[in-house]
């Protein structure tokens, strides 16, 4: 086996492993929207095919004996600490998702009325369950009694004077967010609604939360819905994290 | 990973300045050991390493940039890998003469007719560069390659359906593909100006190159030898070509190979530009706006947003839609720079072009695409913000 053979195979092997601990950790909704699941799946298994194959047909041929590496061993280590790197965040942070910092980064840009001009939200909730998507779907509530899921959100004085006019810390002091994604969180748009009649204090930021209340649809100047609370309490974190917009 | 330094060059301009010989030596052993790929690499390994101790308490920054990373790879996993089987197919399957066969008879509707054809090669910004790698060595004239490197992505099938479901108004995917076809088209007339020398890396030019009225044309594919992939696999071609008449387990092990080998040389450069594009996106978010939303300002801050977000080609258009407070040019803007240029794709042209054309190509982009939305502006007549 000379070295760029066998250099091929470890970048080929720390991809496989990357790969192999994202499918079989059930992680993979936390990062990629489920109509892209099997694609990756797919992706992943060629993958693992084309490199036993590479050292299939290797190891039973002298094809390669004009092969040579322009890399120095110095450089051919760097670059495979550098294609470890994903496995190394996924070894040492495990599954992660957008929470709280991300949010508040975004800038609480309010929410778009009728986000896709048509189309109905799809969200990974049960059929029937409302979510923070339809409050801004555009179409008319049936009733403004709802039970919503999400994240508690406590913002601070720095993020009330980012907040869209008129939300104030007396006039919200919650915000319950969500992620809504369409490939995968990097274009994760956060969707919110603020929450009244709550103690800010009773809930760590990022907790997940179902909150029963009755809803105020979007309107100006903050264009922000607003939810009167009449219960809520703590869950544990659903099985999909992010609301999923269908294409 | 290439070591890009040329002794020869450097020895000359040395003498020329009359610099002292043992300075001149100390500064080109450094440069010798810091090029820009160990450089980047390292510094990429030891920020990782300084800022994700293990065992520490995870912050919330940390678990952004880790989702972000993780998003983002996956995300484009099956779309460089099927940019490198459609490249390692088109390096074996393609005839040496077809595509300088093609180009001849097209003349000067080479290019369009190049961009016209890309939905064939249905893939993203991510597995678009391995394909026009694989179709310059197949001898596809540099500008019609570079101008499919650019639109290829715009003109997927997918990436069009996508816009005009995300705007559900026909002017986005429309606007969209004629700003692709003409920023593509005019940045390929540039670089036939150019010539392959001072565009492509000293690793990947043809010998010998041999300007023609449309641009230049590689007189290696006269012997079908094509151009090297960097890191040392043209050997594997050669190989592959040489046993492509050979038994099923030497051609499918040449293919694999060269897949393998088009996917492990572009993702080094892509997971820098994912981490960089990771660590942009947690510490800046879309606060961009803040550089304007006017008529002039708006499209140069989309094109920025484009670059810092470096999001799919597939997903951009639902992004795009978000920006209420943009106007229509604004956007086309960004749907437009988007896939032609962004954090990762510029890690990765740095496996093919020179570091100064890269910079070139950015101005050019930015002046084109800032003009394209101008002109839009004008005829649409939207000055302001709309939804």
């Amino acid at each position: 086996m000379n070295t760029r053979h066998s250099d091929r195979l470890l970048l080929c092997l720390c991809w496989i492993i990357y790969l192999g601990m994202i499918l079989t950790s059930g992680a993979l909704s936390s990062f990629i929207a489920t109509w892209q699941h099997t694609l990756i799946l797919v992706a992943a298994v060629t993958f693992v095919v084309l490199a036993a194959v590479s050292w299939w047909a290797h190891d039973g041929t002298t094809h390669e004996h004009h092969q040579h590496s322009t890399r120095s061993p110095a450089d051919q280590v760097i670059q495979t600490l550098v294609h470890c790197l994903p496995l190394f965040l996924i070894a040492a942070l495990g599954a992660t998702a957008l929470g709280s910092q991300a949010f508040s980064t975004s800038g609480f840009r309010a929410p778009a009325p009728g986000l896709a001009p048509g189309a109905t939200p799809a969200h990974a909730a049960p059929p029937g369950e409302f979510t923070i998507a339809d409050v801004y779907s555009g179409h008319p509530l049936s009733t403004s009694e709802v039970t919503v899921i999400g994240m508690a959100y406590a913002p601070s004085d720095e993020d009330y004077a980012r907040l869209p006019g008129g939300l104030t810390k007396d006039v919200v002091p919650l915000l319950l967010y969500r992620y809504q994604i369409i490939c995968c969180a990097a274009d994760a748009t956060p969707l919110y609604i603020g929450v009244l009649d709550v103690d800010r204090t009773r809930f760590a930021n990022d907790s997940w939360v179902r909150i029963t209340g009755t809803l105020t649809p979007p309107a100006p100047p903050a264009n922000v819905g607003i939810l009167r609370a009449i219960s809520i309490e703590a869950i544990s974190e659903p099985a999909e994290p992010y609301l999923k917009r269908s294409l | 990973m290439i070591i890009t330094y040329h002794s020869s060059q450097s020895g000359s301009n040395v003498h020329a300045c009359d610099t002292p010989p043992m300075l001149s030596l100390k500064s080109a052993a450094i440069r010798r050991v810091l090029t820009l790929d160990r450089v980047l690499f390292v510094g990429l390994l030891l920020a990782v390493v300084l800022t994700f101790p293990p065992l520490a308490a995870n912050a919330g920054w940390q678990q952004s940039f880790a989702t972000y990373v993780h998003a983002i790879v996956l995300e484009a996993f099956p779309y460089l890998l099927l940019g490198s089987l459609l490249a390692g197919l088109i390096e074996l399957l393609l005839p040496a003469d077809f595509l300088p066969r093609f180009a001849r008879r097209m003349g000067p509707l080479g290019m369009p007719a190049t961009i016209a054809l890309a939905p064939l090669t249905p893939v993203c910004e991510c597995g678009v560069v391995p394909i026009a790698r694989s179709l310059l060595a197949k001898g596809l004239p540099l500008p019609h390659t570079v101008a499919y490197l650019l639109a290829a992505p715009i003109m997927n099938p997918t990436v069009v359906l996508t816009t005009w479901l995300a705007f559900q108004d026909w002017r986005y995917p429309v606007l969209r593909i004629l700003g692709a076809v003409v920023v593509a088209c005019a940045v390929g007339s540039v670089v036939a100006r150019l010539g392959a020398p001072r565009v492509l890396l000293a690793g990947l030019m043809p010998e010998p190159v041999m300007p023609t009225f449309g641009g230049v044309l590689k007189g290696a594919l006269s012997s079908g030898r094509g151009v090297p992939i960097r890191n040392g696999t043209h050997a594997v071609r050669m190989a592959s070509t040489r046993t492509s008449r050979g038994s099923f387990r030497t051609r499918a092990g040449a293919l694999a190979t060269q897949v393998l080998d088009h996917f492990l040389d572009m993702a080094g450069y892509f997971l820098v530009g994912v981490f960089i594009a990771a660590a942009m996106k947690t510490f800046l978010g879309t606060h961009l706006d803040a550089l304007g939303t006017g008529t002039f300002s708006g499209p140069l801050t989309m094109m920025a947003t484009a670059f810092v977000l470096s999001l799919c080609a597939e997903a951009d258009a639902f992004v795009a839609a978000g920006f209420t407070e943009f106007s229509l040019p604004a956007k086309i803007a960004f749907l437009v720079f988007g896939p032609m240029f962004d954090i990762k794709l510029l890690l990765m042209y740095h496996q093919v072009f020179r570091g100064r054309f890269i910079v070139l190509l950015t101005l050019i982009l930015i002046v084109l695409i800032q003009l394209y939305a101008l002109a839009i502006g004008l005829l649409v007549g939207v000055p302001g913000a709309q939804p």
